[in-house]
């Protein structure tokens, strides 16, 4: 069995940089030998946690701030990483944009929606953000009306959260009238001004839709989500059932092939097989859709140990900010790390539009890697001069019994688990040279430097 | 048929836009000899721009369009009476008479001057109505999900083939309508932070020594891997930095000086980079192809009508008069005849409203609006609204497909060839004079 594979120290290295933000320390040293069922459980945690980060006021920059703050430092704890690289995969699977509803409140909420339910049962995650006030405000489930639907939630849930436009032979899975259907199953949702959402009979259409109509998958009736009462409808007439009984043009579950092609590619690669997407998928299934155990079954994978695996994706800014902070130990100041961030293309709680960030090679356009050095020089400088300023001692990091450049670049490349190719790795030792090791200027011009181009390697920007 | 104030314009200055089209083939000519090529702006507004709210009937000559309009929009509806100062040429097909926005007056007044095409009725024919497939499609020049270039990243290849970057994408990310197999182009938010960074103590500064290990590791052949193509883009950063943050961007009395970002700022630069190639001729940059990106117009909701402040309105004018200060700045600058500029949009939006209060808004349409702007540009209206009275489930049908614009600029304007837009030929729209 693949998940009794033990790990080699490079596969621990690779599996804690994807499963959370990269190793701290001698991690992977400690990993290495371990059975990959044994570590991967360890590593995913048993249930959903409720912490929540600040909410503030509802529309203030500054408590945005802190929430972005609160966030980016969890991601750091050690206990919380790979939690915390779930959550960020379902703030971009079901993106919501401060620029757009203003309301950190909301945000923090949904945040911590994630943080609970993101671990479990996919259906029950789908009626959670279904019903979440940060979601009905984003994309007007709350503007949509018996009398005036508003398509807006209802073609994103098919198209980007559970189905796909096309399936993976490229046909079609809905049609415009699937759109307009589920719009109308949708309608009812409001938020009241303390927050608590129901449906409204007043708003909610109780005729007769038809989703998917013509299909084995068809469901017709009085089609919704949830009832007055707030209880859930029954699995004949609830639309969330029918986007888990659709069926592709292969015949297969299309929502299971969805997400374990989404979430691996989140996790380990773009463009898997298809026979891999269907084992996935028939794990997802079996599982009753429950979203830890898809992750497991990603995380103890053969391929997900594969060359292609550990060559093909750019860390998101995410990883990049995070796991130099791990990697160095140093200390940045945290609004102007988001600040970085944000230069880099992802700034939290902002993404770009209802599709989420774009993954892949677009993370490293030039102005991208441009915001990625100068994070890497803001890092590097970093000499506490101010209060919660950035810290970083570099000739702490430096092995004692180094004593020549070369030494030093390997120790460095070591640290960062890193391989450069040969005139890279001389162009950083001829940087170096002559070394002065107990020189100031030496130290805080070229040992400083190092690690700015240590960061700028194209093989630190994958991972 | 009414006489429009723009048909009595054309009469009376005949001569003047007849000499201006002289001295755009004259620079077309000096262009095939190797003087510098054209120049295309691109702008995208992103989210599925409101066409029928922003180029709006006025009557019923050929259909029932006003009436039908009225009924569609109870309460986004524009008045007739807020259209009379931006009457534009009636609708080429059914002869309704037609105007832009209120707030697109400076619009409007390019239009009067001949240098602005309204291409009504384009988009994809065939359409989910999803934005990211009609996004797709736009960038590509191609409706096929399997489409992995851009159009004018293809139309780069065509050309040199050579590596060379020729393209900005402005807003961070490179737009898919550059990705190209060789000439690649680069993404830029602001010239003015494009340089590689220092140490801030004076003391400890050491760029020289990093620029020349970056030289040596992003010049490393890394071969077809996802290094390689990540080192190309560190080694054109490097090549680029001192250049394009050298630019002077400010101080010549642009129109968009004020702007402090977006679409605004973006043209700016464009039109500062043109300037410098000009100026300095001897150090060019070479970009000849500018895609900008402007959000906020997926209105689902609470889209407003003519108040500056609301959501839609406020875009029509911020749009309005970016593009103005734009063109004004090439005119002044000499550049003009060198520039066409389009501003597309992945669709245009339904024709009814989808509430009544003021969350009213409207959920994602098929047919769209295009504008093209330049002296090179034959200005007037294009396309058709179509028969409101005849919309399928409320979406405004396509009376030209996206790839006949596209065939236009690529053949007219740049000089290649269409072969680059799969399931051609198509039929040129005569937008280039």
């Amino acid at each position: 069995m693949p998940e009794d594979t033990r790990l080699t120290e490079g596969d621990a290295v690779h599996l804690l940089r994807r499963a959370g933000f990269g190793p701290i320390k001698t991690e992977p040293r400690k990993l290495a030998n371990t059975r990959r069922s044994n570590a991967v459980t360890k590593l995913i945690p048993k249930k959903g946690k409720k912490a929540r980060g600040p909410s503030g006021k509802k529309n203030q920059q500054k408590d945005l701030d802190k929430l972005k703050a609160w966030w980016l430092k969890r991601m750091t704890k050690k206990s919380a990483r790979v939690h915390e690289k779930l959550v960020l995969f379902w703030h971009d699977h079901f993106p919501t944009s401060f620029g757009v509803i203003a309301d950190t409140r909301e945000l923090s909420a949904q945040n911590a929606l994630f943080r609970e339910f993101g671990l479990g049962s996919f259906w029950e995650l789908i009626y959670q953000v279904t019903r979440d006030p940060a979601m009905l405000d984003y994309l007007d489930g709350k503007r949509n009306t018996r009398g005036a639907p508003n398509e807006n939630y209802g073609r994103e849930l098919m198209e980007l959260f559970t189905l796909g436009p096309l399936d993976l032979a490229g046909n079609p899975n809905y049609t415009q009238q699937d759109v307009e259907e589920m719009a109308r199953s949708l309608t009812g949702w409001r938020v009241d001004q303390k927050g608590q959402v129901s449906v409204q009979s007043w708003a909610f259409d109780p005729t007769e839709k038809v989703v998917f109509e013509g299909t084995g998958h068809e469901m017709r009736g009085n089609l919704g989500v949830e009832d007055f009462e707030a209880i859930p409808f029954p699995p004949n007439v609830n639309v969330i059932d029918a986007l888990f009984a659709h069926r592709d043009s292969d015949g297969r579950p299309t929502l299971a092939r969805y997400m374990a092609k989404k979430m691996w590619e989140w996790y380990a690669y773009p463009g898997p097989s298809l026979a891999l997407v269907d084992e996935l998928a028939d794990v997802f299934v079996a599982s009753g859709y429950v979203i830890a155990d898809l992750l497991y079954a990603i995380l103890v994978h053969d391929e997900f140990y594969s060359v292609q695996a550990r060559e093909s994706t750019a860390k998101t800014p995410c990883d990049f900010v995070v796991q130099t902070l791990l990697t160095t130990g140093a200390k940045a100041d945290i609004n102007e790390a988001h600040e970085a961030m944000e230069e880099m293309g992802m700034e939290l709680f902002q993404p770009p539009g209802v599709e989420g960030w774009q993954p892949g090679p677009g993370w490293l356009s030039a102005t991208r890697y441009l915001a990625r050095l100068r994070f890497a020089q803001m890092l590097a400088s970093g000499r506490n001069t101010k209060k919660d300023g950035a810290k970083f001692v570099p000739e702490k990091l430096i092995p004692k019994d180094a004593n020549s450049a070369l030494e030093i670049v390997d120790a460095m490349l070591a640290l960062f688990h890193l391989n450069a190719p040969a005139e890279s790795r001389q162009a950083l030792i001829d940087y170096l040279v002559p070394i002065d090791l107990d020189g100031e200027d030496w130290i805080e011009t070229k040992l400083r430097g190092l690690f700015v181009l240590l960061m700028s390697l194209p093989e630190f920007q994958v991972h | 048929m009414k006489i429009t104030r723009r048909r009595f314009v054309q009469g009376s200055t005949g001569a003047l836009l007849a000499s201006t089209h002289i001295l755009a083939l004259a620079a077309r000519t000096a262009r095939a000899a190797g003087a510098g090529s054209p120049i295309l702006v691109l702008v995208n507004l992103r989210g599925g721009n409101d066409s029928l709210n922003t180029v709006m009937p006025l009557d019923n000559v050929g259909a029932p369009q006003r009436s039908t309009y009225q009924s569609l929009r109870p309460s986004l509806g524009i008045s007739a009476g807020a259209l009379a100062a931006t009457e534009i040429d009636p609708d080429p097909m059914l002869g309704t008479a037609m105007a832009l926005h209120p707030e697109l007056s400076e619009l409007w007044t390019l239009y009067d001057e001949g240098k602005l095409a309204v291409i009504n009725g384009i988009g994809l024919v065939d359409s989910s109505l999803s934005h990211f497939e009609a996004e797709r499609a736009w960038y590509n020049g191609d409706p096929s999900p399997l489409a992995t270039t851009g159009w004018v990243g293809r139309h780069q290849d065509a050309e040199w083939g050579d590596g060379a970057v020729r393209a900005i994408s402005f807003g961070s990310s490179v737009n898919q309508t550059l990705a190209a197999s060789t000439n690649h182009g680069i993404g830029v938010s602001r010239l003015d932070r494009f340089n590689l960074p220092d140490d801030d103590e004076r003391r400890f500064r050491d760029l020289a020594g990093r620029k020349a290990a970056w030289s040596t590791i992003f010049g490393e052949d890394r071969g077809a891997s996802v290094f390689g193509g990540i080192a190309a883009s560190g080694e054109n950063l490097v090549r680029m930095s001192d250049l394009l943050s050298s630019i002077e961007i400010t101080g010549w009395g642009s129109g968009n000086e004020a702007e402090n970002g977006g679409l605004g700022r973006d043209l700016r630069q464009v039109a500062s980079i043109l300037r410098h190639d000009d100026l300095d001729p001897g150090n060019p940059t070479d970009l000849c192809f500018f895609h900008c990106g402007t959000g906020g117009f997926d209105t689902h909701s609470r889209q407003g009508t003519t108040d500056p402040n609301a959501g839609h309105p406020r875009l029509m004018d911020r749009l309005s008069r970016q593009l103005f200060a734009f063109q004004r700045d090439l005119e002044g600058l000499g550049l003009a005849d060198r520039v066409v500029t389009v501003c597309y949009s992945e669709f245009g939006r339904r024709g009814f409203q989808n509430d009544n209060g003021a969350n009213a808004g409207t959920d994602h349409g098929r047919a769209g609006v295009a504008f093209a702007l330049g002296t090179g540009i034959a200005g007037g209206h294009y396309g058709t609204l179509g028969d409101l009275g005849a919309i399928n489930r409320g979406n405004l049908d396509v009376s030209v497909d996206f790839r006949e614009m596209y065939a236009a600029l690529v053949e007219d304007w740049l000089g290649g060839s269409q072969a680059l837009l799969p399931g051609g030929p198509f039929t040129k729209l005569p937008i280039i004079a």
